[in-house]
């Protein structure tokens, strides 16, 4: 796929379906809008030469290659209370969610 | 009761107050009882969240006991803020968001955990911008915090800055002694700048971001606002430290950083970047900037002009790659597990992950979220976010280069411009975004960087220049920002001038 120089109002809902985020039909043409200024700008990078460049990941894995992992252990446990105690909607100890198939 | 009055308290620095608490002229009881009648006083200024008063208290009665046994913590008694972006346990943790607005976390961020065991008193949690999105606080669910500094003139309110400005708002208010922040591209430096202190973005690894909620986690670091350079190295000495819960925090030894303290530069290379002399640099900032270039020279640093030719690439590669990140990092709050869930009928579970979301995140953040999704997206990965990590490393690269060459520390400009009108900020993103032009790059670099409050504008508005520092230089740095302190000799804006909205 080509980059576009400007995100349309059909991508700015393409990319609502894809975050999950709900937007009123009377604001996709000022998202469209402003992301298309903010796209704009930010395709500046384009002109910079980056073939023979590594991408950055983070600052501690580009100075220290070999993270280090620490083991799998459970360091709590038994706090299942306490976890479910900020879900919006809880039955027999599970997260309830709406319908999800018919 | 000691014979302080409670303005004498608050004006204590920490290293004061740690002083008179271990010689008992004071108790931590009415240094907490002084800062919280001045919450009280400056609760206009919307600084805060979440108090903790009670919580307080009894903290600050179990400090006084164990001054009174002879064994008190090394920060034993001193009130502090975090900001409202780190867990936690048991106290309402909200990202200054409406999606968290009832989440009381069952743990405490590594950070919080750390302070706490250095004997810190917590007084509540600060604002923010939205999941630490935004210069200026207008886009917490909370409403903006003021900044307690004001032109005289004008009468105009101003933004504390951000992200962390409810943090840093609150402690130039004296309603903190000091206050925790994060930065991810300047949240830390912009807001001190803006409210007249000092605030330590250290080396990415630094510090443990476990329990910080995530923003960009290749970019989010946590660091510390206080009133002088000698309390933000005690300070961090106690936050500082590897955390085996972040695998991306760096197994290094702490050094007690108020060692390295004297003042002098005597042998420091000081390298002076020229991209930063840009073209809408405030002009009281640039005449700031060249007398910070004598007061280092003065305390015996050599000063050179050096080239970090990416610079101004630093930001469109910040807007890339934050965004990207954060788009990944907030696809948790889902309405299932914690947080806010719309209410009504929702047809299928997608319906209703897609109106908690848009109706729980404000509107910076979904634009971020929705920027972020598309530059990930299927086809513009390579595009958008792999170019975007590439020049990232071009940019890095000119600091490295730098710094191979002798230079010891990088002397900048924090912001462009002073703090701006409450009323009327840039409606513009991209003019919002400019804000962080200077702070970015060394965000993107991962490097340590410390704004030092210098002097003021010709609207009597605090102004702050900017230090980086090599990886890990956060000792040195610490005693390049104190030499700059000693000559700017400013002064913390007076308690008596702090500006209450009615």
């Amino acid at each position: 796929m080509t980059k576009q120089n400007t995100i349309s109002p059909e991508t700015v809902l393409k990319i609502s379906k894809l975050a999950c985020i709900s937007i009123q039909k009377e604001e996709i043409t000022h998202l469209s809008k402003e992301l298309s200024s903010i796209l704009s700008w930010i395709e500046q990078l384009d002109l910079v030469p980056t073939d023979h460049v590594d991408p950055f990941l983070n600052p501690t894995a580009q100075n220290f290659p070999t993270i280090e992992l620490r083991p799998d252990i459970i360091a709590d446990g038994n706090i299942r209370p306490e976890i479910l105690k900020n879900a919006p909607e809880v039955a027999l100890d599970m997260f309830v969610v709406p319908r999800v198939i018919d | 009761m000691s014979n302080f009055s409670s303005s004498e308290l608050l004006t204590l620095t920490g290293v004061e107050a740690l002083g008179l608490l271990k010689k008992r002229e004071i108790s931590s009881s009415e240094l907490l009882h002084a800062y919280l009648s001045q919450i009280e006083k400056t609760k206009n200024l919307n600084l805060f969240i979440t108090q903790t008063p009670e919580e307080a208290r009894r903290n600050a009665q179990e400090s006084d006991q164990r001054y009174a046994q002879g064994n008190p913590l090394p920060l034993d008694g001193l009130p502090f803020a975090h900001k409202d972006l780190f867990c936690t346990k048991d106290i309402l943790t909200t990202a200054a968001s409406e999606i968290l607005s009832n989440f009381t976390p069952c743990y405490d961020a590594t950070v919080v955990a750390k302070l706490k065991e250095a004997g810190v008193t917590m007084v509540g949690k600060t604002n923010a911008d939205e999941f630490a999105m935004g210069s200026s606080t207008l886009t917490s669910h909370y409403g903006p915090s003021i900044n307690p500094w004001i032109c005289a003139q004008d009468q105009d309110p101003l933004v504390p800055g951000g992200s962390s400005g409810g943090s840093t708002a609150a402690v130039a208010a004296y309603a903190a002694l000091a206050s925790s922040g994060t930065d991810t591209g300047g949240s830390i430096r912009q807001p001190a700048s803006y409210c007249g202190l000092v605030g330590i973005k250290p080396t990415y690894g630094r510090c443990s971001r476990y329990g910080i909620i995530a923003f960009a986690s290749s970019l989010d670091q946590a660091g510390v606002h206080t009133r002088t350079v000698d309390d933000a190295a005690l300070f961090l000495t106690h936050m500082a430290g590897h955390d085996p819960k972040d695998a991306t925090s760096v197994k290094c030894d702490v050094p007690h950083y108020p060692d390295f303290l004297t003042g002098c530069l005597k042998g420091i290379r000081i390298g002076i970047p020229k991209e930063y002399h840009h073209a809408q640099l405030d002009t009281d900032i640039s005449h700031l900037w060249e007398k910070g270039i004598e007061w280092v020279k003065s305390r015996g640093a050599q000063v050179e002009e050096v080239s970090l030719p990416h610079t101004a690439l630093a930001l469109p590669t910040y807007y890339i790659i934050a965004p990207a990140e954060a788009s990944s990092n907030l696809a948790r709050y889902d309405g299932v597990r914690f947080g806010v869930r719309h209410k009504g009928e929702h047809e299928d579970l997608n319906e209703m992950y897609e109106q908690t979301r848009g109706k729980g995140f404000g509107a910076e953040v979904r634009r971020r979220v929705l920027l972020g999704t598309y530059v990930l997206s299927s086809g513009f990965y390579d595009a958008y976010f792999k170019k975007a990590q590439r020049v990232r490393s071009l940019i890095a690269q000119d600091f490295t280069q730098v710094f191979s060459k002798g230079i010891d520390f990088l002397l900048t400009p924090t912001t462009p411009t002073p703090a701006f009108s409450i009323k009327t900020p840039p409606t513009d993103p991209l003019a919002m975004y400019f804000n962080d032009v200077f702070s970015t790059p060394s965000s993107l670099a991962g490097l340590p960087a410390i704004s030092v409050p210098a002097g003021l504008s010709h609207k009597n508005l605090p102004l702050g220049l900017q230090l980086i520092g090599s990886p890990f230089s956060e000792g040195p740095l610490l005693n390049a920002a104190k030499a700059l302190e000693l000559e700017a000799n400013f002064t913390p804006l007076p308690l008596q001038n702090v500006y209450i909205p009615a």
